[in-house]
């Protein structure tokens, strides 16, 4: 009781609430968002890099490796599918979300399943898209100038989704575990789609525009 | 514990429930979802416009594309991360590392002529008949 | 049972009756580390003022490492035709000096001063994310470490600290120095990721009650813009040197002309990051004197919005000046003429800034305590660095300058006499809060006007020198080049600062000393100074404030004690002892101690050296980051057995860096909050009860 006495004098005196931070906004989700706001200038970087290179590719063999550009080889439609399903993983996750403030915990696990499982399935595709340039058409990571970007950037990338889906799975065990903060899953879902609107963007700029 | 601050907990002092009243509901993603997945369609589709018009449509192509690409963008951003329903100061965040990148390596692009790149590499590779390098031993240099 | 102390942000309460018994011990490899006291103390803590500390005595050993090395150098240049060093040991020297002076000195010594004086100055118990404050030490200070190790396994980087392509690649550098120079880059990268992260959160989310951003004190406004600067600025010199790692180790040619990659895009990518990073190591500096000076001349800061306003803009034009170090590569005149442009602009805010010093200054009252004479001379120095900077805004001029001793002069005039004097003068001001007694008046004045000299007499020269055209990073000279003399005198000059530092050192051990034999406290206020820090006892008690204080204008803490009366003359209205705090907290919920940012961050350079020298090293490394993860997660932040009170867990704040450094293998932080945080109790949704 003494809690409650001690409460409502403290709103007297503080009309701001105190309980909350400064800003009303809790720390992680304002983290997240600050360091989403540095992710921007990191994938900033790997487009621009790979913009400067893609046109690239070494005119004379052996000198300056495969005469042939990345894009040269890319499967739209298959990618087509690939980004299909991360979007479709960016709609599971704020499903997700919206089942924790519910507090439906049942949904919450399923939707996060198949978010996982999605993203899961979006490396797949780009491992055996990655498998393809290697393997059938002789494009390799160190093949020429153009390459090395066009795999560093994706590559970049595909790391940022593989952490999300770790993520995604701690908060699927986490939710069996203790109780889960409906503001943790916020925060897991906020990284999720900064890595689908990189992916928005690499889509289009990369693989779209010849 | 008591009553008491069981409704404390429930007026939510630690997380301010903003998404309790003002995101979307599931209907209105879905919405939007299928709104995404019609322009990506519509994205994938000037793959094949230059097959389908008859004609080199790429003058028209990349800036439908790029605009495509920011509306999907910004919807992604404004309702799925909830930045339309959150504090502007996370807008505010975001949009300064948006604002930079964009600014600083469109310059950076600039300078390294980036846009008048014609796609001819021959400046990065050697000239045709590259001088011999200076080579005091060498007989003849 | 509830206690006031636990209402504050730091300990957002539930109001649940936790889970107290669920909370799982944390894997039980670690006992949660108790101590109080000892060196443990240290390795555990996730204090904010403890780990500051630690981040001044770490980043003070690198500056006498990086000391030595200057000395070498300068021992080489100081006759002509020396063979002391070979050329090629020279380039590691200089190298190895610009990287430890920039990366282990100036900006942890600066991250020192944000990380202890911040929370204290918005009024706050700790920062947002306390275990990732500490893991941000530990990475930098492994990172650092990793960096300097070199020496010992095949010779330290040799490519300049800006470590220009195509020389940094295999072809022209096959040993493993500049291995070490972007790893061990990228690793301190992570480490100050966090860190900003952190410290950017904590100035907009921690503040005391009242505190709006426009009363916040000069030197947390100057830090938070350079956190804001490092957030934006580390990833793009983290994409520089991931390209050069695959360049160097997986066989890209991103830097390489040979095979079609392109030189310029290291120079531009580095100076992207690089420009803003002069602000991140000078601003901190501003920030200090900004607030010395107000107390040294008993006068407010003049211009209190303009001071604020003229950081921001420098952080902010800072992002489009880049382009000035490269005026000598062939960019283009159109290129050159638009950042000669914006360079000449960038000088306004910071004339900006010099013109409110001194007229903070005029008129004051003022007294030339040693934090006031290192205040001051930065004023100086650092002018005279600002002016030769301006003559680098003049293409035609910097072509004639580029890489010349004009610009070492130019750039130790603003790094050591802008930030290092600055901060200098800083530990004065505030080493009676940290802790506990005064250093040495008399010898302080002696390590003043010694370092003045000698900085002048080892720099000023160097003006000369470069405009008769000497070379930097040139091991010799000949005799008839007449750069004899003026390189004697700078040579002396720089054993003259190794003496002030001599000096320095010997000023802490005896003021020590003195005070073990006869302990004068200080007070909480010794300076009759300003800001919030000076509201809690000397040295700041471990859970800073006992109350928090509520704040109603800019420098409270002043307000507090003085007023005016009808002549607008300054009157005390109250007794220094009267306002500042001095009961003790009845209960305070303070982080408890953890190891495992300590266990994270030692895994870091395992996988580093894995990089460079065999695979296998890295798995030990992983083994340890993902050990730390789990544990990190698994832990709650606040220990539920402590003995405080009430045991409220607040979600951990941190967990979100713990998956962060699992990406931090891929070299760059993922801020993952929230995987962690629900390790910690709900608050809100969850199944609602």
């Amino acid at each position: 009781m003494s809690d409650l006495a001690y409460e409502s004098l403290e709103d007297v005196e503080f009309p701001d609430d105190i309980h909350t931070t400064s800003t009303g906004i809790s720390n992680e989700k304002l983290g997240m968002w600050v360091y989403l706001a540095s992710d921007c200038l990191l994938f900033g970087g790997m487009i621009s890099t790979y913009l400067i290179y893609k046109n690239r590719p070494g005119e004379i063999a052996g000198l300056s490796g495969n005469t042939h550009k990345v894009s040269e080889y890319f499967d739209i439609p298959f990618t087509s599918m690939t980004s299909f399903i991360l979007l479709m993983s960016s709609l599971t996750m704020v499903l997700a979300v919206n089942s924790v403030i519910r507090g439906d915990l049942t949904r919450l696990r399923l939707w996060l399943t198949s978010t996982a499982v999605l993203g899961g399935l979006f490396l797949g595709g780009q491992i055996y898209e990655f498998t393809n340039f290697v393997v059938n058409d002789g494009l390799g990571f160190t093949s020429n100038v153009a390459s090395s970007a066009f795999f560093a950037l994706t590559g970049l990338h595909g790391v940022h989704v593989v952490v999300g889906v770790i993520m995604l799975l701690s908060m699927l065990a986490i939710s069996f575990g203790t109780r889960i903060r409906a503001e943790a899953v916020e925060v897991v879902g906020l990284y999720w789609h900064f890595v689908d609107i990189v992916w928005v963007l690499i889509f289009t700029i990369v693989y779209l525009i010849p | 514990m008591s009553a008491a601050v069981t409704e404390l907990d429930d007026d939510s002092p630690v997380n301010p429930g903003e998404h309790h009243t003002h995101g979307p509901t599931d209907g209105q993603y879905f919405k939007i979802f299928f709104l995404l997945v019609g322009l990506t369609a519509l994205e994938v589709s000037t793959y094949w416009w230059d097959d389908i018009f008859n004609a080199d449509t790429k003058k028209i192509a990349v800036p439908v594309l790029l605009t495509l690409m920011v509306i999907k963008f910004f919807l992604v951003a404004l309702y799925f991360m909830h930045l339309k329903f959150d504090s502007p100061l996370l807008k505010r965040t975001f949009y300064a590392g948006m604002i930079i990148a964009i600014l600083v390596y469109g310059a950076a692009l600039t300078v390294m002529n980036f846009w008048s790149d014609s796609g001819t590499t021959h400046f990065n590779n050697p000239p045709i008949d590259p001088p011999a390098p200076f080579c005091a031993d060498c007989p003849g240099g | 049972m509830a206690i006031i102390e636990d209402q504050r942000p730091l300990e957002l309460t539930t109001g649940h009756e936790p889970a107290a018994t669920e909370s799982p011990s944390p894997l039980g490899v670690f006992a949660r580390p108790k101590a109080n006291t000892g060196w443990r103390s240290w390795v555990n803590t996730v204090d904010h003022k403890k780990i500051g500390i630690m981040y001044g005595v770490a980043s003070f050993f690198f500056l006498l490492v990086g000391g030595f090395e200057a000395l070498l150098i300068r021992l080489q240049l100081s006759v002509p035709g020396n063979q002391l060093l070979s050329a090629d040991l020279y380039n590691q020297v200089f190298t190895m000096h610009g990287v430890t002076m920039v990366f282990m000195v100036i900006m942890p010594m600066a991250s020192a001063f944000a990380n202890y004086l911040i929370p204290l100055q918005i009024g706050a118990r700790d920062v947002s994310f306390p275990r990732m404050n500490a893991l941000s030490l530990w990475i930098w200070l492994a990172g650092a470490i990793f960096f300097n190790s070199s020496w010992l396994l095949g010779g330290g980087a040799n490519g300049g600290w800006f470590n220009y392509a195509p020389n940094a690649g295999v072809t022209f550098s096959p040993g493993t120095g500049i291995d070490f120079y972007a790893i061990g880059l990228l690793i301190m990268g992570i480490g100050s990721t966090v860190s900003a992260v952190n410290l950017t959160v904590t100035v907009l989310n921690m503040r005391a009650p009242g505190m709006t951003l426009m009363k916040m004190p000069v030197f947390t406004w100057m830090n938070f813009v350079v956190q804001v600067l490092l957030v934006f600025a580390l990833p793009v010199i983290t994409v520089a040197l991931l390209l050069l790692t695959l360049d160097r180790m997986f066989g890209a040619a991103f830097f390489d002309a040979s095979k079609g990659g392109d030189p310029f895009l290291w120079e531009h990518l580095f100076w992207i990051f690089g420009h803003p990073e002069v602000y991140i190591m000078v601003l901190p500096a501003f920030g200090m004197v900004s607030e010395i000076i107000p107390v040294f001349s008993r006068k407010p800061i003049f211009g209190y919005p303009f001071m604020v306003g003229s950081g921001i803009a420098i952080g902010f034009m800072g992002w489009g000046v880049w382009a000035h170090h490269m005026f000598a590569s062939g960019m283009g005149q159109l290129s050159v003429l638009a950042f000669s442009l914006s360079t000449l602009f960038i000088a306004v805010p910071t004339g900006v800034k010099i013109l409110n010093w001194m007229a903070t200054m005029y008129g004051g009252r003022l007294k030339f305590s040693v934090p006031m004479l290192f205040s001051v001379g930065l004023v100086g120095m650092f002018t005279i660095g600002g002016l030769s900077g301006v003559t680098h805004a003049f293409a035609p001029a910097d072509t004639q300058q580029t890489d010349t001793y004009y610009i070492v002069a130019h750039f130790h005039y603003v790094l050591f006499g802008g930030a290092l004097l600055g901060m200098m003068g800083g530990l004065y001001f505030w080493w009676p809060k940290m802790f506990g007694h005064f250093l040495g008046e008399r010898t302080g004045k002696w390590h003043f006007w010694l370092m003045l000299v000698g900085f002048n007499l080892t720099f000023g020269p160097m003006h000369i020198l470069g405009l008769q055209g000497m070379m930097r990073r040139t091991y010799t000279y000949t005799s008839n080049q007449g750069f004899s003399m003026w390189n004697m005198v700078s040579t002396t000059g720089a054993f003259i600062i190794a003496l002030s530092l001599l000096v320095f050192m010997g000023n802490v051990v005896f003021s020590y000393r003195k005070h073990r034999k006869n302990p004068v406290n200080p007070g909480a206020d010794p300076w009759d100074a300003r800001s919030l820090e000076w509201m809690i006892p000397s040295p700041a008690p471990e859970y800073n404030f006992a109350e928090i204080p509520v704040v109603e204008e800019f420098d409270e803490f002043w307000h507090r004690k003085y007023g005016h009366d009808e002549n607008g003359r300054l009157v005390r209205i109250a007794k220094t002892e009267d306002v500042v705090e001095s009961s003790d907290p009845v209960t305070v919920h303070l982080p408890s101690p953890s190891y495992w940012p300590l266990v994270l961050a030692l895994g870091m350079p395992l996988v580093g050296y894995g990089l460079i020298f065999n695979l296998w090293w890295a798995v030990p490394g992983v083994i340890l980051i993902v050990a730390g993860i789990y544990g990190w997660v698994m832990e709650p932040a606040t220990d539920p057995d402590a003995s405080h009170g009430h045991d409220d867990h607040h979600g951990d704040p941190d967990e979100p860096d713990a998956a962060e450094i699992e990406a931090g293998e891929s070299a760059e932080s993922e801020l993952v909050s929230a995987s962690a945080g629900s390790a910690g109790v709900t608050a809100d949704g969850g199944d609602s009860q």
